[in-house]
């Protein structure tokens, strides 16, 4: 009873950015996940740590670097989509798991969840200003093309991995251009994300460009 | 279907069609493995078979699994989970924080309560799913539509691209089926994982509207459907549309059934879980193809090993060779104990209603609800939407029950959209209080 073997697909998987499909590479992701580690860390996700992650299916080309990050950790996560009608299981596993981190709250779940939700959870990444204004401390969890970016604690703009990526500005919407090699190319891509590129050291100590949310 | 894939059918041949008395030992020396894991690691597991004094020394056959090892099921989870203050209700056999195990910590839809976590360890490749997609006729270098319907983590994409398929991601939404169009024109995936009730709806009102639905999705060679029950009528509409659908559900929490090409049943694993069907009243097993509760266990979740876990699923279920050559065991689910209604002495399922609904053209999308106060009634109460009300669809809509069923439900009308917006995306609860 061997299993058969087949040789791996060179695309990873077709994601979507904006609105267009995107296809990325094994390394791609790979690359990514080097990224999601530094991310996790800045979020406080440690060794035996808990990260619920709230996304769509859609998004799961910047999610799985997430998963695979709490595991490089040691850490463990959980999932819930992030949909109106999937809101009441992330109440849910808030109060069952006590997360040190939930990533990816939005205006759909604050709107269906009680207001003291999210109370007790250390870090709470959002991903659009109805959810940052609703929670108090929250960090921007910003989707810049194919790639992420995450507040840290000083929540003075997103820190991105500038190694791999540059952002701009581009008429008040952040564009990004990637450095290292990528399946899919981005040449100054649009974001959707309105905002601004803060160029001075931020008092985490780091001194990479920030991205600031209008 | 090419005949690429026909000469090719099995993903796992040897294992897929084990002769009966090798699959038969083959579960024997797994369970023999599995018990004392079990009660030395979960904890609910131990309590129960404690308290029946049963140890794992004493099962050495099935006859003995089946005459003495106790049965658990969600509401033991839940109390040892209130009770203990155990978030995992006491099926968690490892430390998911284990230096090199890929923890993560899932969970059920939270369809009849609480959700119940599903903690999971594993390490990327192709799980037992490969076994299903390969039947639809997907083959190393396709592209394949991943779509479930809520995100349960990396199983489904894992496997895709342990058989050397890609996956592509969309949200499992009604308004993303044009984007779904224009990815299959571009990267003409082979399978879809999966297509819905309300997906078929939005799919119809999309033909009705002058979409070419054949065209568009024009390359799949087969569409995996899950989420709840699909009627005869409904099935004629896709398959009407050049699609192959192949029925898939969950078997009892340790694992999945999927049609295979002959369409006669839904193949379990059974190399990775004992299936058992019993009296639903009482402990006995039913005889084969009869309807029965499922009780399961698995041979190969080392994470949360359930033990004869009564999973409240009426199904019929046989263990009689398929005509596609494999030798497991296959199920048709019927629905949720707990949803059935006695009228008169007469069990009803929605899946019993669902042809009668069906049948009525103003109420073909066989959105309805049952309305249970308890589970013996007096009379079938049905809420069904509709898609145009005319003044004698109430009483065309209790004919057709009552020619289906013997039974004169009462029927309350509503508009089918709002019936829509009672469910997550993938279906709407069938079983409702008044």
């Amino acid at each position: 009873m061997t299993p058969r073997t087949v040789p791996a697909p060179e695309t990873w998987g077709i994601g979507v950015v904006g609105s267009e499909a995107w296809p990325v590479s094994p390394a791609d992701i790979a690359d990514e996940t080097e990224s999601a580690v530094e991310h996790l860390r800045v979020l406080g996700i440690r060794d035996g740590g808990l990260v619920l992650i709230v996304s769509r299916l859609a998004e799961t080309i910047h999610v799985a670097p997430l998963e695979m990050a709490a595991g490089r950790l040691d850490a463990r996560w959980s999932s819930c989509d992030a949909t109106e009608g999937d809101a009441f299981r992330t109440a849910s596993l808030v109060r069952q798991l006590s997360p040190d981190a939930v990533i990816g709250i939005n205006e759909m779940i604050v709107n269906a969840v009680p207001s003291h939700t999210f109370d007790e959870v250390p870090v709470v990444a959002v991903t659009d200003r109805v959810a940052r204004d609703a929670i108090s401390s929250s960090r921007w969890w910003l989707r810049l093309g194919p790639t992420s970016a995450f507040e840290c604690e000083v929540r003075a703009g997103a820190h991105h991995d500038a190694d791999r990526w540059a952002v701009d500005q581009l008429a008040g919407e952040i564009v990004v251009t990637n450095r290292a090699n990528r399946l899919t190319p981005a040449r100054q891509l649009p974001t959707g994300v309105r905002g601004s590129v803060v160029d001075e050291p931020c008092a985490c100590g780091r001194t990479t460009p920030r991205v600031l949310p209008s | 279907m090419n005949s690429m894939v026909d000469a090719d059918r099995y993903w796992e041949p040897d294992v897929e069609c084990l002769p009966r008395a090798e699959l038969d030992t083959l579960q024997e020396k797994k369970l023999t493995e599995l018990l004392p894991w079990a009660y030395e690691r979960a904890p609910l597991i131990r309590h129960a078979w404690d308290t029946a004094g049963v140890t794992p020394d004493a099962i050495g056959s099935f006859a003995a699994f089946r005459e003495q090892v106790p049965f658990i099921d969600k509401d033991a989870m839940r109390h040892f989970r209130d009770d203990r203050g155990d978030p995992y209700g006491g099926m968690l056999a490892i430390d998911l924080a284990t230096p090199g195990v890929f923890g993560a910590i899932f969970s059920t839809s939270g369809t009849t309560g609480d959700p119940t976590l599903a903690p999971f360890a594993g390490r990327e490749g192709p799980t037992i799913l490969a076994r299903e997609f390969w039947e639809l006729g997907v083959r190393p270098g396709d592209t394949f539509v991943e779509m479930l319907f809520t995100y349960r983590g990396p199983a489904i994409h894992w496997t895709m691209r342990g058989m050397g398929a890609t996956p592509i991601f969309v949200d499992h939404d009604p308004a993303e089926l044009p984007r779904l169009f224009e990815l299959c024109r571009r990267f003409q995936p082979r399978g879809w994982y999966n297509l819905s009730g309300p997906l078929v709806i939005a799919l119809q009102q999309m033909a009705e509207s002058g979409v070419d639905i054949e065209r568009a999705l024009d390359s799949f060679r087969g569409v995996v459907y899950a989420g709840e029950p699909l009627g005869p009528r409904a099935r004629r509409r896709v398959e009407s549309w050049g699609l192959e659908l192949f029925n898939h559900t969950g078997v009892g929490d340790v694992g999945a059934a999927t049609e295979c090409r002959e369409h006669d049943g839904l193949h379990v694993w059974e190399d990775t879980a004992i299936i058992e069907v019993l009296d639903p009243e009482g402990d006995q097993p039913v005889a084969d193809g009869e309807r029965g509760e499922l009780v399961s266990t698995t041979l190969m979740n080392l994470v949360s090993p359930l033990v004869r876990y009564r999973s409240d699923d009426l199904v019929r279920y046989t263990r009689e060779r398929c005509a596609c050559g494999r030798t497991h065991g296959r199920v048709w689910p019927m629905g949720r104990k707990s949803d059935e209604v006695v009228v008169d002495g007469q069990s009803v399922l929605p899946v019993d209603v669902w042809p009668a609904v069906e049948d009525v053209p103003e109420t073909a999308a066989a959105l309805f609800q049952i309305i249970r106060p308890g589970r013996d009634v007096d009379r079938l109460r049905l809420r069904v939407g509709y898609t145009r009300l005319e003044p004698d669809l109430r009483g065309r809509v209790e004919d057709a029950v009552e020619a289906h069923l013997g039974l004169r439900p009462d029927v309350e009308l509503v508009d089918q959209d709002v019936l829509l917006r009672m469910g997550p995306p993938h279906k709407i609860p069938r079983v409702v209080k008044p």
